[in-house]
């Protein structure tokens, strides 16, 4: 009992002086995204919060700073705001292009660290200014409406699966290159215009939706997205737009030693959402021509990410990952090396599940 | 049994002999009351004299089995030679022969009479009068621990009732009542129930050399008793469990357990218990499986909502506003944005108006009781919500857990629940959600550290005993809980043998 008593005493006494300090909810000002943009030579802060003054009125208002670095960017942000800027619900961070190809391994090793931070955030890089996009999302007035975009992209679009967190699974992994969702500003709107590609920490290329499709089913085998593409069937040109597509991508590398082969398997079972009303839907016969008329087109809008993606020296799909899976000696430095001279064939199967109009 | 009281209560024997020889001082004492009547029962002065409490005997025999014999037959006393002859005239059962003092005197307050050949006559006949029944109550309804299904029956006050209830059900011989006397002015009667040859003796001895070893001056309930019996007083948590239900008490004696009875009380207690007996209800048995399981289930979610949920708002509100999901953090933010105070005082302020309203409830009569709840509840509740004095969310949080505690079957694990919110809320005050980890450890150790009886509090659970989990935090089928849980070590282990019904016929000639 007396060491009971004791227990609870010293516990009170020394554990409220560990740095517990109060966080009551409705007196810190939380911030749900967070803009760097790089301005002659500084860094531009611009952060989005919300304010819940009354029931079913979120407003969304913005702090902006400019400091010579980026690490003083919210204690700046601090002295001009009523209640002390808590980073937790923070679950959007959006880059400037110019600031992401100078690199971001700062901002997002620090978040890494950050246990206040969650490691679901979400990260983006903004086509001219982070400033424009943020600004833009001012107007919308919907808390964590931005993150929630990238989400639904994923859930139901053409974005493959990412956040902080497997960012940093990416960034540190030997043979795969992180990638960020791009955003654009198109008529005042916000965007998600494909996919960033970075090298390490930096940006250096952006593919479309379209192409970001591709990707996805190269790297987690895609379960939805669309996908819109010209053909010629019947010497009758016109459009198709392909939904649900359910793809399974397999690997397998076929020399690991010297310059490595890989052989890629794409089984992708997609259904015709919408199409021209000059192609012929009905017959069996027709569908037979049309899935190899597909199958031709994956083959090669494949071959075409996988070229682009060599030639700009930076690996998103993971293929150095593939090969240090079946690789004794592996030595990154020297795949990186090789890695424009990996030789790649690919095999796709595309099955057309039902023809069946819009839903 | 009265011997054995004796042998117990006999501090100084000489003092029994010396007053053994003196029964007139016994009359002189209690002469200064004015309900105790003392008269010749013949026209003979001095001779055959009866002595009683008027209040404590029953008129009515007094009349017909004493008064009329003694009047109306007068060559009846031609064979009453000596006092042990009185047995042959009245027609009563229960006559006792004494020429003991201490024995005359409980006797006389129990309402029996005492009638003397002669005056100053030591040796007397203690005839048997009383009138039990006067002044109890009649209905035994169940009113605290009601279901919708099964027996609404209930003990009474009155004892004798309690073991005629329990002997209907369980009809048997091996229903054994022991007697016990408590209390040096009241006097207790006590019976200590349990069934031979399943119950074990462990538990009977402990129970009886507990009940025995109690002194006390007036036992009102067998909830006092409980405190006394019980194995350790330093703990919230009801270590024997006090039913009003007769089923209740039967299936815990058909378990193994055993039970205490108190003359005056309503309530047996029955040990040793476990913790999850507390969220037994009688009712789970006459549901199918199924369902009974289920909400099982739902009470003991409930209980733990009712004792972390304003605890976890606080500790969310305070400290970790991070794991709010980001839909819930506009409304949570939004509802405490005029409230001055801190999620602390917010909630304590709160938790004590409930508290009050219930308090407020119990002693009020059940029609005003009604109101106040309205008024408590609505006015209050939406009233504090609007001068921003506590926010509607914890107003939610607050009332559900309120309501979340009653669901336990037995009041007494209610009022636990109702106090170890509150070391939490101050526990997730200062430390938060650590707060909170550090008091459930502190509750854990408790309650493992608990007994009943002897045996362990937190039994199926710690010690494990999977055998006996089938029926705790769920019902299993009858077919499954024929055994009697090892944990009350009983005699005979088999209560039914489910296999000789498992085949269901569906002939009549099968």
């Amino acid at each position: 009992m007396k060491l009971c008593f004791l227990l609870t005493f010293s516990l009170t006494f020394l554990l409220s002086g560990c740095g517990i300090h109060e966080r009551i909810i409705d007196e810190v000002q939380i911030i749900e995204s967070l803009g760097y943009d790089r301005e002659e030579g500084k860094v531009k802060g611009i952060a989005i919060y919300p304010t819940f003054a009354e029931k079913g009125n979120v407003k969304l208002k913005i702090y902006k700073t400019v400091s010579d670095s980026y690490e003083d960017i919210i204690p700046r942000m601090n002295a001009k705001s009523a209640y002390p800027i808590e980073t937790g619900k923070l679950d959007f961070v959006l880059f400037g292009k110019e600031y992401a190809t100078q690199g971001i391994e700062d901002v997002i090793t620090n978040f890494a660290r950050n246990p206040n931070t969650a490691s679901r955030m979400q990260l983006g890089i903004a086509e001219n200014k982070a400033e424009d996009i943020l600004q833009a999302s001012k107007h919308v007035n919907l808390s964590f409406h931005l993150s929630e975009k990238i989400n639904q992209n994923i859930e139901s679009g053409n974005l493959p699966k990412m956040n902080l967190h497997m960012f940093l699974n990416n960034f540190h992994q030997e043979g795969r290159d992180p990638i960020l969702p791009y955003f654009i500003l198109e008529e005042n709107q916000i965007k998600i215009d494909g996919l960033a590609l970075l090298k390490n920490d930096k940006y250096i290329h952006h593919i479309n939706l379209r192409q970001s499709l591709i990707l996805k089913t190269l790297i987690d085998g895609s379960q939805n997205g669309q996908y819109k593409t010209k053909i010629t069937q019947n010497k009758k040109k016109g459009f198709i737009l392909l939904k649900n597509m359910d793809a399974k991508t397999t690997y397998t590398v076929e020399k690991s030693e010297g310059i490595p082969s890989i052989f890629i398997d794409i089984t992708i079972h997609g259904e015709i959402e919408k199409a021209s009303s000059r192609f012929d839907l009905k017959k069996d016969k027709d569908i037979v021509k049309l899935e190899r008329i597909l199958n031709e087109h994956f083959k090669e809008e494949v071959q075409r990410l996988i070229s682009l993606a060599q030639g700009y020296n930076v690996d998103p799909i993971g293929l150095g990952e593939k090969v240090r899976a079946n690789s004794n000696k592996w030595d990154y430095q020297r795949f990186m090396d090789i890695y424009p001279k990996v030789k790649t064939t690919v095999h796709t199967n595309f099955q057309i599940l039902n023809t069946g109009i819009e839903e | 049994m009265f011997k054995k009281r004796r042998m117990r209560n006999n501090k100084d024997k000489q003092a029994v002999t010396e007053n053994s020889q003196d029964i007139g001082k016994l009359f002189a004492k209690v002469k200064k009351s004015s309900d105790f009547k003392q008269f010749p029962l013949t026209d003979e002065a001095g001779h055959l004299i009866i002595s009683y409490y008027n209040t404590l005997v029953d008129q009515q025999q007094l009349q017909l089995k004493i008064l009329m014999v003694f009047r109306e037959t007068p060559y009846e006393l031609d064979r009453l030679e000596k006092i042990d002859d009185i047995k042959k005239i009245i027609a009563i059962e229960d006559i006792v022969i004494t020429d003991n003092r201490k024995e005359a005197e409980s006797k006389l307050l129990k309402g029996y009479a005492i009638l003397q050949m002669k005056e100053n006559d030591q040796r007397v006949a203690l005839i048997h009068l009383s009138n039990d029944k006067a002044g109890l109550r009649e209905q035994n309804n169940v009113e605290n621990e009601f279901s919708v299904v099964g027996p609404q029956i209930g003990f009474l006050e009155n004892i004798d009732v309690n073991i005629h209830l329990l002997r209907q059900q369980i009809n048997t011989t091996d229903l054994i009542t022991k007697e016990v006397n408590i209390g040096s002015t009241s006097n207790t009667r006590v019976i200590i129930a349990h069934i031979d040859g399943i119950t074990s003796e462990q538990h009977v001895n402990t129970m009886t050399q507990r009940l025995q070893n109690i002194d006390f001056d007036v036992i009102f309930d067998t909830s006092q008793l409980h405190q006394f019996i019980e194995d350790n007083s330093l703990t919230p948590f009801p270590l024997l469990l006090p039913t009003e239900r007769v089923d209740r008490a039967v299936q815990a004696l058909i378990n193994g357990q055993v039970a205490v009875l108190s003359s005056g009380s309503p309530y047996v207690v029955t040990g040793p218990s476990t913790i999850i007996d507390y969220f037994i209800s009688p009712e789970d048995y006459f549901l199918p499986w199924i369902l009974g399981s289920f909400f099982r289930f739902i009470r003991v979610c409930s209980v733990l909502f009712s004792i972390f949920g304003t605890s976890i708002y606080i500790a969310v509100i305070t400290y970790h506003y991070e794991m709010i999901p980001n839909d819930l953090f506009g409304s949570l933010s939004i509802s405490r944005y005029n409230v001055p105070f801190p999620p602390v005082l917010e909630v304590i302020f709160l938790e004590l108006t409930i508290e009050l309203l219930r308090e407020a409830g119990v002693r009020l009569p059940t029609k005003v009781g009604q109101t106040l709840g309205i008024v408590g509840g609505i006015v209050i509740g939406q009233a504090s919500v609007e001068a921003s004095l506590t926010s509607n969310v914890l107003l939610i949080i607050v009332a559900l857990s309120a309501l979340a505690s009653f669901t336990t079957p037995i009041y007494k694990m209610s009022n636990t629940i109702r106090f170890l919110r509150f070391p939490l809320i101050l526990f997730a005050s200062i430390w938060g959600g650590l707060g909170i980890v550090i008091g459930i450890a502190f509750l854990i150790i408790h309650l493992t550290r608990l007994e009943s009886l002897g045996t362990p509090y937190t039994v199926p659970f710690y010690p494990f005993r999977p055998e006996d989990l089938k029926d705790s935090l769920i019902r299993s089928s009858y077919s499954k809980t024929s055994k009697r849980p090892n944990y009350l070590r009983p005699k005979s282990i088999w209560r039914y043998h489910p296999h000789n019904h498992k085949k269901k016929k569906s002939d009549f000639d099968e």
